[in-house]
Parts: structure tokens; sequence; C-alpha cells
């Protein structure tokens, strides 16, 4: 039976290894090695079974790099501001990822997010698969698309020249010849894109391998506050003007729930009554939005997902680049209207539009339609079919 | 010059030969009982880790042990580790910590990084016995490394915990207040030690080993290798018999070049702070001749150069200077402050942090300097005057080495070596 190494390097929360999980559940099933190497070890320790799965600690940027470039414009920029910034920053990266390989002797990498993981096994003959959103797959183009489509700075090449270099003066310390383009880290026997064509953070791809996202670990089903009108379903981060968007929330007066995750006591039992009902722990999304006429986000891959498989429309409340990303695909498709300025009137007058009409609720159906024959339990089978297949591939 | 906080200490810099940072191979000698040896770095920033860590393998790797690191920065690592040999691995470590910054008690430092919650020290607890399970190690070497230490209780590692005196408590509960000059009330104190073991606790619940019935037994189960001088420990008086193995020697450097005139030698050291402008300003009109080395130096604070005062841009040769210098004005340092008065020189520090707090207040206790911890220049200046000029600074500083005669720069590592080879051949 083979090792199978589960990376990943860069992001937060549980998303990542949420969707590892079940993949790595399936192939222990079959007899299987897993080992997990995470940025946050939490995230094992919340997800995983510890008898089934040994976890390690990523080795990432652990501290801010010097001159960020603010705001990132293309993937290149992401690279830059997580570690990619400094020769020798990158290559104590790369030889702790080494070692790991070197002592773990994986026989399959699979690679969420994590452009260092990859560098670092270039020269290995190990096989390799890219997973992710397509957020974290960049195109494979040179230069790298730029994350706002009409975007056309200098600088975005600039950018890229800059960190390919850091790379490649980093491979030529290891002995590995030089990449031609930045997009070549990303090299794999297959990319797989756990999100829909539609929801592709940079728009549908050619030939592109997308499997729809992997099941989430459930929540707990929550009951909504009594009252008559539409139900509204809200998962949200506390942001400057929670307040504006819990008080329009509230004067709508329909039966409203609410998951409030990262503190925000106060403003919480501020709202707290009426038609608004706050759950105190992670919220059964499934059950949730099954129930809802309007999904409330900000602009999170599942939550989007989720909402737009059972036909609900979105209000999009995106707090960085990658959300105003996806919130833009949404948006394109009709299905729902992003405040990516999170002013208290444009939340206020988009919220109404959503609930006024049909147009939107009508697109979200569309796509829950399209995708009707959507099987979230076929990955894992799927993902081990192929793991296989790779590992009894010819050699590389 | 010795590895300090924030400044590199290139492994290049030392007589190693091995081109490669990655697994290398382990040629077995003849005779010896060769180990794997695991050095652990979880808390702390810079290089006052990495540096005596890596001086302290040296000699265990060039007698055919294989050593390898787990170290909280591994960019750091490449800088001082890199063409050493020996691999490296991350540290699962809280990289967020608390921004508390005024603790009172190694139960509050522990409790605003390591063991921070439960369940976060859980989960790197499992990292970190991930790890023993694919290097399995004969010897685990912690410098401030709880969670590595935490990891191995259960696992039948033998464990020796190195570092100067603020890294290792003294086998007392309650662990004692950091701050007695702005002391917290008692009951919050033993509040968060009380915290930290039921936290310890209750993970060594989970993932094996037995339990602590105080927090500093975490520490006490391990064999103590204090690289310090009494002087110089703010846990003395609470500590039993224990050895003090004195201070690391460095990779050496540069020779200084000091101004030229009859002037008095002043070394100036350490991490930039905010009236070093104004300080240096001040040093640079004479009439001592200052020569300093402050690797994170701000370029345009070059203009203070003169006759009195030259820039350094590289590690210095420690035994020269301290030789050379009639006394040094510090920012950090402990072992840069320890070799100062093991040369007889008196020092001026000024301290930054908590850690250097106490090896300030046990300089000032010994006689052999002053502290200016409000960091501005009147005081800073008025202070060195008297540290130069009054003799009682320098006799102080020469009576505390002459506690120390005949001091072989190289038996505390040999020392250590010998301590790691018992302690290997024993299990």
């Amino acid at each position: 039976m083979a090792h199978i190494l589960m990376c990943w390097e860069l992001g937060g929360d549980l998303g990542h290894v949420a969707r590892m999980k079940p993949l790595a559940e399936a192939l222990h099933a079959r007899g299987h090695r897993v080992s997990f190497v995470v940025r946050e070890p939490i995230s094992a320790e919340k997800l995983l079974d510890p008898v089934r799965f040994a976890w390690f600690q990523a080795p990432y940027q652990t501290q801010a790099v010097p001159s960020p470039l603010q705001p990132p414009r293309n993937f290149a920029a992401v690279m830059h501001n997580t570690g990619f910034h400094a020769e020798q920053a990158l290559l104590g990266r790369l030889h702790a990822w080494r070692n790991l390989y070197d002592g773990l002797e994986p026989d399959l990498l699979v690679f969420d997010h994590s452009p260092t993981a990859l560098l670092a096994a270039r020269g290995i003959k190990t096989r390799r698969i890219v997973l992710g959103t397509g957020f974290g797959i960049p195109p494979d183009v040179s230069p790298l698309p730029p994350f706002d489509p009409k975007d056309n700075s200098p600088e975005l090449a600039a950018t890229e020249q800059r960190v390919l270099s850091v790379a490649n003066a980093a491979l030529m310390a290891l002995g590995e010849p030089p990449l031609p383009r930045l997009a070549d880290i990303y090299a794999a026997q297959a990319d797989l894109y756990f999100t829909f064509k539609e929801l592709d953070h940079y728009g549908p791809r050619d030939g592109a391998d997308y499997w729809g996202p992997t099941q989430q670990d459930a929540g707990i089903p929550t009951a909504w506050p009594n009252g008559a009108g539409k139900r509204v379903f809200a998962y949200l981060k506390p942001f400057e003007t929670l307040p504006a968007l819990l008080k329009t929330l509230q004067e709508a007066g329909h039966p409203t729930l609410i998951y409030l995750s990262k503190g925000a006591e106060a403003t919480r039992r501020q709202f707290q009554g009426g038609n608004l009902a706050f759950s105190e722990r992670p919220v059964d999304l499934n059950v949730a939005i099954a129930k809802a006429d309007l999904v409330v986000c900000h602009s999170g891959h599942g939550t989007i997902s989720a909402a737009l498989l059972k036909g609900r429309p979105l209000l999009l409340l995106p707090l960085n680049m990658e959300q105003r990303m996806l919130s833009a695909r949404v948006m394109e498709m009709g299905a729902g209207l992003a405040a990516p300025a999170l002013a208290p009137e444009g939340m206020r007058q988009k919220f109404q539009r959503l609930l006024a009409e049909p147009a939107f609720t009508e697109a979200a159906r569309g796509f829950a339609e399209r995708h009707a024959g959507f099987e979230v339990q076929g990955i894992p089978g799927r993902f081990v079919t192929l793991a296989e297949r790779l590992l009894a591939s010819e050699a590389l | 010059m010795i590895p300090e906080r924030g400044v590199p200490h290139h492994a290049a810099a030392l007589a190693g030969t091995l081109q490669s940072g990655t697994v290398g191979h382990v040629s077995y000698g003849e005779n010896l009982p060769l180990a794997r040896i695991l050095m652990a770095w979880e808390l702390g920033a810079g290089y006052g880790h990495l540096g005596p860590l890596l001086t302290l393998s040296r000699p265990l790797q060039a007698a055919g042990h294989h050593v390898c690191f787990v170290v909280r920065d591994v960019a750091g690592a490449e800088a001082v580790l890199g063409g050493s040999g020996m691999p490296y691995y991350a540290a699962p470590a809280n990289f967020a910590p608390s921004g508390e910054t005024v603790l009172h008690s190694f139960a509050q430092i522990l409790r605003s990084t390591a063991f921070n919650r439960e369940d976060e020290l859980r989960a790197r607890v499992r990292a970190w016995q991930a790890l023993y399970g694919l290097l399995e190690p004969d010897l685990l070497v912690c410098d401030h490394a709880p969670t590595a230490l935490l990891a191995a209780r259960g696992r039948d590692i033998p464990c020796v915990v190195t570092g100067n005196g603020f890294v290792i408590p003294p086998d007392v509960a309650p662990l004692p207040e950091l701050r007695p000059w702005e002391p917290q009330d008692k009951a919050v104190l033993e509040a968060a030690e009380a915290q930290a073991r039921d936290m310890a606790n209750a993970v060594l619940e989970r993932t094996g080993g037995g339990k602590l019935s105080k927090l500093a037994d975490l520490y006490n189960a391990a064999t103590p290798a204090l690289f310090t001088l009494r002087e110089l420990d703010n846990y003395a008086a609470l500590r039993g018999d224990v050895e003090y193995r004195g201070i690391l020697p460095g990779p050496g450097g540069e020779t200084p070049r000091w101004p030229a005139g009859p002037g008095k030698r002043v070394f100036c050291y350490g991490q930039p702070f905010p009236s070093l402008p104004e300080v240096l300003e001040s040093l640079s009109a004479g009439p001592h001749r200052t020569l300093v080395y402050i690797p994170k130096l701000a370029p345009e604070l070059r203009r203070h150069a003169s006759a009195y005062l030259a820039f350094a841009d590289g590690l210095q040769d420690m035994d020269a200077v301290t030789r050379e210098c009639d006394a040094a004005l510090m920012t950090n340092g402990h072992s840069t402050t320890a070799a100062m008065l093991l040369a007889g020189k008196p020092v001026l520090l000024l301290p930054q942090h908590l850690e250097m707090f106490l090896i300030a207040n046990g300089v000032q206790e010994s006689g052999a300097g002053l502290s200016a911890p409000g960091l501005k220049r009147e005081g800073i200046i008025n202070k060195l005057e008297r540290v130069l000029q009054e003799n009682s600074f320098t006799d102080q500083a020469r009576a505390l080495a002459a506690r120390y005669p005949g001091r072989d720069p190289q038996a505390p590592v040999q020392g250590f070596q010998t301590l790691v080879e018992r302690l290997v051949e024993s299990r």
C-alpha cells in the first residue's frame, strides 16, 4: 500500500483540511497510509482522527515579509507576500519541506494551496496532484493574469519577474534547473478543481477538471426565529459596518438566522432577539440554506457553492481579493449582488433588491438545475481511483 | 562574535565543510554508541537559540552522531545551519502569540505563547510526536521548547534542557515574579500557573505521558545544561545544586578596528532603539573611541561616523573586542554581556525586553555595570561616563572574572558532549 502526503501551506481556517479530509479517509479505508503537513495543526486536531492520521507542521513564512505588495494584484504578488520575497527565506522553507519528503518517503504528494511545497518537490520523482478552488491553482499562463481583469499595470509583469528570479535562485541553490515561467511551479500529474466551472475565480478554463466541492463537516441544525416573511441566513465575520448590516436585517423584519464567527460579542448581544437569532456554534450549512430564501455571506467558496446548489440567491460582502473575484463570478451569472464597499446604504439597497426581484433566485435555480447531477459523495471514490491509477503508472 | 538575537551566526564562518542543508548520511565509527540527537527550538526570536545549538552540535556531528534540528524559524535555520549537513524541520509553534507584553512569570510566558489554548497545544503536541515518530531521536535537546518537552513525556525519550537561565525555570512552585519592581497580584500569577499545569495535564491525558504535579515538573524531568554564569541567572537563588556550564564560544569574526587616538574604547552593540541617533551623535563627538556593531542599523545613521566613532559591518572577534575595550554599551546579548564580564570589562546595558531587564539587574547587583532602562540620551551618556570613570565598575568586573580563572572557552562544549554521550549510553 502507498503513503500519500497531503500538504497545505497557504490560507487559513478549516477549509483546506476539510477539503482533503474525505479524500484522506477514503484512501485510508483502502489501506493506504496518509499523512498531513499542515499550516495550522489546530485544523487537523479539529477535523482529523489522530489514530489514523499523523500531521506535521508545514514550513511556511511565519513572519510578515518586509514591504508586502498591497494590494496584491496577481498570484505572483500573493507568493511574494507569503515568502517568495527573498531567496534565503524561501530556501529555508524548501529545505524543510524536502527534509520532510526525504523522511516520509511519500509515493504520492497532494498539494492544496502550497507553492513552496510544490517547488520543493521539483526534482523529486514522486507523483503529484494539485487540488483546490480556482484561486489556489493559478492559470497555466505567463504572465499570470491580474486578479482584476481591468488591471493592466506594468507592476504585474515586474512582480512576476521578481518572484520568478527568487524562485530560480533558490532552485539553483538546490541544484535544480530554473523554471521558464512562474506557473510551472504548479506542474503536476493532475490538477483537480474542487469547484464548479462558473465559480472558478479566474473564470472558466479550457480543459479543466471541475470536480465540485468535497463534503464539509456538518455543523449543528439550528432553529429559526418565528415570524412571517422570507427567511434569511447570514454567515458572517466581524467587520466595521456589521452593525449597519444587522440593523438592516432587523428592520426588514424577516426571520433571520445568523452565524457570526470569531468575536463581536457586544454586537451580537445588541442585536439578539426579535427576528434575529444568532447561533453559538457553526451552523449546518445545507440544512440552514435549504430553509432560506436568501443567503448573506462574505463570498466564501463553501457557502456560495452550498447556496447555489440549492438555488438560493446571495448578498455578498467580500472582505479580500479572493472573495471579490468569486463574488464577480456570482454577479456574472446573475445569482447575487456584491457590496464590496460594505457601505451601509449599498448593503441595504442590494439586500432589498435581492428579496424583491425574482431574477436573482431564477439565476440561482438555473445553477442548481445545471448541477442537479452533482454527487458530493462520489468525489472520494473518484479521487481514490485517480490516486491509485497514478500510483500504478510508470515511474516518472 | 557571540551569536545573539538579531545577529546571524553563519555556519560558513565556522569550520564546517559539509555542503548540504538536507539529510546527509552518517558515517558510523568503530566503537562509539552513535545516536540520533534532535535539537528543538520553539519559542523566542533571532539567532540566540540557533547559534548556541549549532555550537553544541558541531562536535556531536564530528563524532558521528546524527544531529537534526526542529526550529521555530526555518529561514533563520538556513542562515545558521545552511551548509552544516544537519537537516532541519519546522517546529509546531504558536506563531500568533497574544499581544500581551508585560508578563510576570514563566507561567504567563507559556500562557501567552505555547500554552495558549488546550486544543491548539494538543494539536502541536501531536505534531511534535509525529516528528519523534519520523526522526526516532535517542535524545532530545530543548532550547526554549516547552511543547517539545510535553510531547516527549510518555515517549521514553531522554531530554536535556539547555539555554541561559531565563528559559529554564527552577524546580519550585509557585514560580517567581519576574518583575519584582512592579509586582502583579500573587493570586493572578498562581492562577496562570495552575491554568498552564492543568492545560498540560489535560493534553497529556489524550496524548500520553505522566501528569505534572507542578508546572516546573515539565522541566525537572529533563537534565539541565545551563549555559550562563550564576551572576546572570535570574533564577539563581531558587535553583538547588545546579551546574553552571559557563558560556559557549562564538563563531569568531572580524578583527575590531577602533578609531585611532588616546580615548577610552567603547564597544556599542545590539538592536536599534529610539534614541540611538542621539546617542550616536553624542558618541561621535568624542572623547572616547567607539566601535559600533548594530546589524540592523538604519543606513542613514552612518553619517555619525567620525574620528571618534567607527561602524563595523560584520560579526566581530569577541576575544579581541573584550580584550581591547574599556567598556561596552549594549541593548541585548546574554552571551556578549557574559563575555565582557569574564574579560573583566564593565558594561552599560539598555534593556528593551524582560529577559534583558533581568540580566541588567544581575549586572547592577554584581556592581560590574549599570542599566539605563529609560533609553534616554542623557541617562545613557551620563551612565556610560560613570562606568568608564568610576573604578568600582571595572574592579567589580575584574572580581567577577577572577571567580572564573583559567577558563577554557571550549570546556562548555566538551562538557556538553560528555553529558550527551553519557545520557545516550545509559539509555
